[in-house]
């Protein structure tokens, strides 16, 4: 097969380009896979691509790139509308909704058109107009799917496939260190202030273990003056963005993830890589998609007390190493789910019912 | 040739210890090849036991007689001219056996690490020693300061030693000396910040701690070096107390070591 993804920018550091390349790589294994973006913003990919995919451009947009005609969204429609008209694949993937709809209008309908969705609709109307010509919506969890079910009224086109993680060898925890560890980037939906405020429980009972905090963000500094404020200056260490969160992860006996959305849950899965529980919240559109809570993570209920709840959380498997490793064996068994070849074969599944179906 | 470090460490013998997995035998004449990251000079080992069955397998390579220079060193498996770099899977990294490993006297330190790439590495450093300082706290006036003695030669038993933390001006005639308590290896001292500033009349400064410990030659500088963050001046921040009006602050240097900014 002939399979195309067409995505904003395959050039920058997001966790949705970041899905779309794992699974590129692995279909371009078995298939001919390109991968198109709309935008070129920089010299190469933040993330790797791999060799056997090859990658195009619509628009050059680095910075000091000098163009003839000024760069504006008419050349870019066009320069749309230009490739999906000539477009000579078997199936199309599209990686944002804008992205979708083009394809539902302007794709040519013996190609087998498929939009890869994380979040919930935005703008409704276009989309319960458009996506009717679609051969399939792909939510990456169960609830996204239900969500688009209800959108569109159409509970066969609408599946739930969850992102690839790149192919191993992970780092692989020992189990042995007192450090419970936390990444992303410092931002307010990530709630690392309540992580911080719960430590400061687990510190006063347990003061020999220690909690890292990987990642850069504008809460940065409020965060820091509030481990100060707690009096927390033995206990949290700021480490700082990492290029290898996953080998950071497997430093630690356990990953906190005080998310209060985690649409994409790409550190979750990378934490349950690494073979370490997670003790999370269990909020709406929290990590709680990506877990097996009891086989591989503790979810705490938000509200009253949640601060005190999350603390004995945690205490509760510093104390308990038998269920840490419980926990830790779990997660290796739903990180393995999530494998590039299986999540791969999940989608070549789809593509070739889809396209038997034309 | 598939091989995977799926457990790697230095032994306190000083021996390379690698748990690996192997996706074919080892061929005849396999050697490791550890490579010097900075200057590019190499070190070989053939290792024993070829044509072990594929899946696990054991390697232990004595790093001494090596004479390894410090810095890292990145480890390959040369098979005839074909040379792959080990990956690793093992963060070679266990606080306890870092303790452990630092109880003997040491001159040099060998630590097996996985590189942020995914590849075995092992650092080496000059080892003397030191007092690790694992908790600084500033309370009821005084600067306090917990950890563990390292390449000593102490056992990590009950025992006692007379000790004394110093702390020293950039003007050598400035000095405070409290007793500390050493129990096995880990130390404990507590200083009362008014004695730093009446030491002498322009205290303002950095201050340089030390340890002095009956039985142990020579002053052991206060550091933090027995884990694997390094650079502790940009990721660990402690508090600033105020003494009549003074700002004081500990802090570490850029070789993580451990002062006291006066007046900062």
């Amino acid at each position: 097969m002939r399979i195309t993804f067409l995505v904003p920018s395959a050039y920058s550091m997001r966790g949705d380009v970041r899905a779309v390349l794992n699974l590129a790589a692995e279909l371009a294994g078995s298939h001919e896979v390109e991968v198109v973006s709309v935008k070129r913003t920089r010299e190469k990919p933040f993330f790797p691509v791999s060799p056997r995919v090859a990658m195009r451009w619509l628009m050059d947009v680095r910075p000091g790139v000098p163009h003839l005609l000024p760069r504006g969204q008419m050349r870019t429609e066009v320069a749309l509308w230009r490739m999906l008209r000539s477009l000579r694949s078997d199936v199309l993937v599209t990686a944002r909704p804008g992205l979708s709809v083009q394809s539902a209008r302007y794709a040519p309908r013996e190609i087998v058109r498929i939009a890869r969705e994380w979040n919930r609709p935005v703008v409704p109307g276009p989309i319960r107009r458009f996506y009717p010509r679609l051969d399939a919506v792909v939510a990456s969890s169960a609830s996204g799917r239900d969500e688009w079910i209800r959108l569109l009224d159409d509970e066969l086109s609408v599946h739930a496939i969850p992102d690839a993680l790149p192919a191993g060898p992970w780092p692989r925890s020992r189990m042995d260190n007192r450090i419970v560890c936390a990444g992303g980037r410092l931002v307010q939906q990530k709630a690392y202030d309540r992580l911080i405020r719960a430590f400061a429980i687990v510190a006063d009972k347990r003061p020999d273990w220690r909690l890292r905090l990987y990642g850069s963000g504008p809460e940065d500094k409020r965060l820091r003056t509030l481990a100060a404020d707690l009096g927390l200056h033995n206990h949290v260490y700021f480490m700082g963005a990492t290029s290898d969160l996953a080998g950071e992860f497997a430093k630690a006996s356990i990953v906190a993830v005080p998310s209060r959305q985690e649409p994409l849950g790409m550190t979750v899965m990378e934490a349950l890589s690494c073979g370490v529980p997670i003790v999370a919240f269990d909020s709406p559109r929290g990590p709680a998609e990506f877990l097996r809570p009891g086989k591989d993570s503790v979810l705490v209920a938000e509200g009253e007390g949640e601060i005190e709840s999350y603390a004995a959380a945690i205490l509760a498997l510093v104390d308990d190493e038998r269920r840490r490793v419980a926990l830790a064996t779990g997660a290796l068994e739903s990180a393995s789910e999530r494998a590039a070849d299986v999540i791969a074969g999940r989608w070549q599944e789809l593509m070739y019912g889809l396209r038997s179906r034309t | 040739m598939g091989v995977v470090v799926t457990g790697a460490e230095v032994t306190l013998a000083d021996v390379l210890s690698l748990r690996i997995a192997i996706d074919e035998p080892l061929a005849e004449g396999t050697r490791l090849v550890l490579r010097h990251r900075g200057t590019g000079v190499e070190r070989e080992v053939a290792l024993g036991t070829p044509g072990d069955p594929p899946g696990d397998a054991s390697v232990a390579v004595s790093l001494a007689p090596l004479s390894l220079t410090t810095g890292r060193w990145d480890a390959y498996l040369q098979a005839d001219a074909t040379r792959t770099r080990i990956q690793s899977v093992d963060p070679g990294f266990s606080l306890d056996s870092l303790d452990a490993y630092a109880l003997g006297r040491r001159t040099m330190a060998y630590r097996a690490y996985r590189t942020r790439n995914g590849f075995l590495a092992i650092k080496i450093e000059e080892a003397e020693p030191v007092a690790d300082v694992r908790a600084v706290w500033f309370r009821e006036g005084r600067f306090e300061v917990t950890g563990l003695l390292a390449y000593t030669g102490l056992d990590d038993d009950d025992r006692h030693h007379e000790a004394r933390l110093a702390l020293r001006h950039n003007d050598p005639a400035a000095t405070v000396t409290v007793a500390a308590t050493v129990q096995g290896v880990r130390f404990h001292a507590a200083l009362s910040l008014c004695d730093v500033l009446d030491a002498i009349p322009e205290s303002e400064g950095v201050w340089e701690p030390s340890l002095e410990v009956d039985g142990v030659d020579g002053q052991l500088p206060l550091g933090a070096r027995l884990d694997d963050i390094e650079g502790k001046r940009r990721r660990v921040h402690y508090p600033r107390a105020l003494v009549d009006g003074v700002p004081i602050m500990p802090s570490f240097t850029s070789d993580d070591e451990l002062r006291l900014e006066v007046g900062a």
